[in-house]
């Protein structure tokens, strides 16, 4: 499977895309999987917008040098530098910057569920997560999976994801609501 | 003027403190330099507690284990730290200092006898109590039941500040 040649091509020509995603994590507890989605935009490097619908409303924002977290139940904001953080979201794989593979060993993970995978294992040990598998159809990224060293994995399918040619780069720009805490560096 | 009539203070709700309970919910936190923030799962029975911290993705930031052995504390980058009590290690998880005894009292409104409960809500439910120079604000519960649990609970002594938002309460028989 071509799976490593297409996700060369997605991050190098896929500079800026937007769409929606369900995630589901499977936890080894046994417990039923927990759903949840939302919607997504990126631009390469370093700039996404990551935001959840359900179950409740959070949204993270890399906005090239901090990745913003805020919650709007708990009405906080966390805020930290973007490059130790960038690592323990899909947003690596999504806006890392040309140098994707400095950061990830990639190896072929065959074709299975009309896919072609690619395993991603991360160069720095203390990344939070062990391991990714990447499934790629026509150059796109459909789907992601990360297992962390406790054994949760977490299934992300893009339902939709559209490459555009630009995207406004306010909507890469947080600014925290009146009355919101902001915590963090 | 006439001073205002004092309403007379709603009476206080009774509330029992469940001794084993599985909750989830999101918590932020810091102490000034430190600062946490995810989903929160806790099991509590008074043998074992189990922390767990995910990222909004799902994925294990970190697991507190306490058992009458002692207490062991694993973080995602493969990090293992072991002590004679949960107290020393839950700051690492929670991103607060908070006493580990009181926890489970506190997230159900229902403080031990040495607690200072200074307001109560309408309902008669503790608004905001002082205990063990912690104070702890309920500015809202999962209903009006007088022993509805708590929805939210702001936590603060000094720099350490921690809010949690409980999204589910499951009593563990």
């Amino acid at each position: 499977a071509d799976g490593i040649a297409q996700l060369r091509r997605f991050v190098a020509e896929i500079r800026h895309a937007q769409g929606e995603f369900e995630q589901t994590v499977h936890s080894t507890s046994g417990r039923k999987p927990q759903q949840a989605s939302g919607q997504f935009a990126f631009s390469r490097p370093g700039r996404f917008r990551w935001s959840y619908d359900t179950p409740y409303q959070q949204l993270l924002v890399g906005d090239g040098e901090r990745l913003w977290s805020w919650d709007r139940d708990l009405a906080q904001v966390t805020v930290r530098p973007l490059g130790d953080a960038l690592g323990s979201t899909p947003a690596a794989v999504l806006v890392g910057s040309s140098d994707f593979e400095s950061a990830f060993e990639l190896s072929d993970g065959g074709a299975s569920d009309g896919l072609a995978w690619v395993v991603a294992r991360p160069r720095h040990a203390d990344s939070g997560f062990e391991s990714m598998r990447l499934g790629l159809a026509d150059g796109t990224l459909r789907r992601m999976e990360m297992r962390d060293s406790f054994g949760q994995n977490t299934v992300i399918v893009f339902t939709r994801l559209a490459a555009v040619g630009a995207i406004d780069p306010q909507l890469f720009r947080f600014t925290p609501p009146p009355g919101a805490d902001v915590i963090g560096q | 003027c006439a001073t205002p009539a004092l309403s007379p203070a709603p009476p206080a709700a009774r509330r029992t403190a469940l001794d084993a309970f599985a909750l989830e919910g999101r918590l932020s936190a810091s102490d000034g330099e430190r600062a946490a923030s995810g989903r929160l799962e806790w099991r509590h029975h008074d043998q074992r507690d189990d922390w767990t911290v995910l990222s909004p993705l799902g994925q294990i930031v970190a697991r507190l284990e306490r058992t009458a052995a002692g207490a062991l504390l694993r973080t995602a980058d493969g990090g293992r730290y072991e002590a004679a009590s949960a107290d020393e290690l839950l700051p690492r998880i929670l991103g607060v200092d908070a006493p580990v005894a009181r926890l489970p009292g506190w997230v159900q409104a229902a403080p031990g006898p040495d607690a200072e409960i200074r307001e109560r809500d309408a309902a008669g439910r503790p608004a905001l109590v002082i205990d063990a120079g912690w104070r702890i604000e309920y500015p809202d519960y999962a209903s009006d039941e007088p022993a509805a649990p708590p929805r939210r609970i702001d936590l603060s002594r000094g720099d350490a500040r921690l809010r949690l938002i409980i999204d589910s309460w499951t009593p563990v028989p």
